[in-house]
């Protein structure tokens, strides 16, 4: 364990130095700035946004969503395929460390800091909140846990597509499709699953549905998706009809990608 | 008490390229000093990197001091300098060190006394602090010092020397006779004959991924002549 914790801080440490960390660190900063200035106009807030929604909840789901989901890709799309392109992981490997503790190691660095900015933006917004006067409470804990849960899991798939694929942009492209895909082949797999189409055409898009990653949905997500009245993203999430059949596939599908990564990491020569 | 390595019947093919190596059998000894001479793409560097497991053989097999080299407890106690080295170009050269100390099981404070001396032994103990500041023969240092960082038993080195000007050449001599002198095997691939015969006593010539000599300096060169025109007649001899 020591081996893989050593090399996961390397990894933290080539991040913060390479000033990714400082990139979305001042993007959040600027984004407090941002949602502090709206929660306290609140003319601005009504216009924009509707008091309805609520700022912080609007932000939470999306902006700052993004704003991590770009982080996940930055912090992995360089875990294998670069160090292993120019020669900097044959020092490493040529020491007593196995091929999985390095995949692993890289793996744990990028996840950390992932769920470190989940951590920030959840005091974050809580601190939002309580300008605001509102008071989300664990929903919204719940729902960053969730996020931090789905993020991971995108971590593993950039780190998989970085060990299929040498350039890190290719890399990311893919990774962000694969993970992004999940509605849409869920809303395609509706059409299959009320019998609206069937033969081959049904069963590619059955086998692409189990392929796609199931992320997690958070309560305080599906309120909105109910008060937004998006029905499609609604019916997607009642494809898999209890919460913990949804953690059990993506538990399964987190470990599938993290078993492919070390397979191919096995296979990569140096 | 077994050999430091013993390769049997090594064969590595590449999928892409008609080089690699075609059967070599070959024993290196606890505590000698051992030259693996060739051309350019005669598979050295290839015979160092399955050595170390970093390259899967096609067949064959390899064992480190009894152990296979496919695992990685089998690395430990073993320093490796490529031909190419690459650090991470954010850390400090003592972050380097400390990283790969902790690889092989070192912390506090004896990680700490190895990384001064190890520094001070190759004149970066006032280094830049970034390894992106470093020039080539500074990166090839840093190798060198992370490569015998904790006293490995074997001490991998591939051209070991490329980049370097004449005092930094010197330098790595001098701590290749150090690490004889305390009794641990070193294994070199380098091009300057001269170097080998300077300091191995067991010599093996590969040509186009076979075999061609292998034995000691004295039994390998005659009386009258040197390591060169050996390694060319040798090697002209194979033919293409």
């Amino acid at each position: 364990m020591n081996t893989v914790l050593t090399i996961a801080r390397a990894s933290i440490t080539e991040h913060v130095r390479r000033r990714l960390v400082l990139f979305f660190g001042v993007l959040v900063a600027l984004a407090a700035v941002g949602l502090i200035y709206v929660s306290l106009s609140d003319d601005l807030t009504s216009t924009l946004l509707g008091t309805a929604v609520g700022i912080a909840t609007f932000f939470s789901l999306t902006l700052l969503q993004g704003l991590a989901t770009l982080a996940a890709v930055a912090v992995s799309m360089n875990n294998i395929g670069r160090p292993f392109a120019d020669g900097e992981a044959m020092l490493i490997l040529a020491r007593p460390v196995a091929r999985w503790q390095y995949a692993l190691g890289r793996l744990l660095g990028s996840a950390a800091l992932v769920v470190a900015l989940c951590l920030l933006l959840v005091v974050l917004l809580q601190g939002i909140n309580l300008i605001e006067g509102r008071n989300l409470g664990m929903d919204l804990w719940g729902h960053w846990a969730t996020q931090a849960f789905n993020l991971v899991l995108l971590v593993a798939i950039t780190t998989l597509m970085s060990a299929l694929f040498g350039n890190p942009i290719l890399a990311a492209f893919v990774a962000f499709f694969v993970y992004a895909s999940s509605n849409f082949v869920s809303t395609l797999y509706l059409l299959v699953d009320t019998g609206r189409v069937g033969g081959v055409p049904g069963a590619v898009v059955t086998a692409l549905w189990y392929l796609t990653p199931k992320t997690l949905i958070s309560p305080l997500a599906m309120e909105r998706i109910a008060e937004g009245g998006n029905l499609v993203g609604a019916s997607t999430m009642l494809l898999i009809p209890s919460t913990g059949a949804r953690v059990a596939w993506s538990l399964a599908y987190l470990a599938a990608t993290v078993a492919l990564t070390f397979v191919l990491v096995q296979r990569k020569e140096l | 008490m077994p050999p430091a390595v013993e390769v049997e019947s090594l064969v590595k093919h590449y999928r892409r390229s008609r080089r690699g190596l075609n059967g070599i059998d070959l024993t290196v000894g606890q505590g000698e000093v051992f030259a693996l001479l060739g051309p350019n793409g005669a598979g050295k560097t290839t015979f160092v990197k399955c050595l170390l497991g970093l390259l899967q053989p096609t067949s064959g097999s390899i064992s480190l001091f009894g152990d296979a080299a496919g695992n990685p407890a089998a690395r430990r106690g073993v320093g490796f300098v490529p031909e190419t080295p690459r650090f991470p170009d954010f850390l400090s050269p003592r972050e380097v060190l400390r990283l790969h100390g902790r690889l092989i099981g070192l912390e506090g404070g004896d990680l700490n006394r190895m990384i001064d001396e190890r520094l001070e032994a190759v004149d970066l103990a006032d280094a830049p602090n970034r390894v992106r500041a470093f020039s080539k023969g500074m990166i090839r240092r840093l190798a060198v010092a992370q490569a015998l960082l904790g006293n490995p038993r074997l001490v991998v080195l591939d051209e070991p020397t490329a980049d370097l000007d004449p005092l930094g050449r010197r330098s790595v001599r001098n701590q290749i006779a150090a690490v004889k002198e305390r009794g641990a095997t070193v294994i070199l691939n380098s091009h300057l004959l001269s170097e080998v015969e300077r300091l191995c006593d067991h010599v093996a010539i590969v040509h186009k991924g076979r075999l061609l000599a292998d034995g000691g300096i004295d039994e390998l060169v005659p009386e009258g002549q040197d390591l060169e025109s050996v390694f060319v007649d040798l090697v002209e001899g194979a033919g293409n």
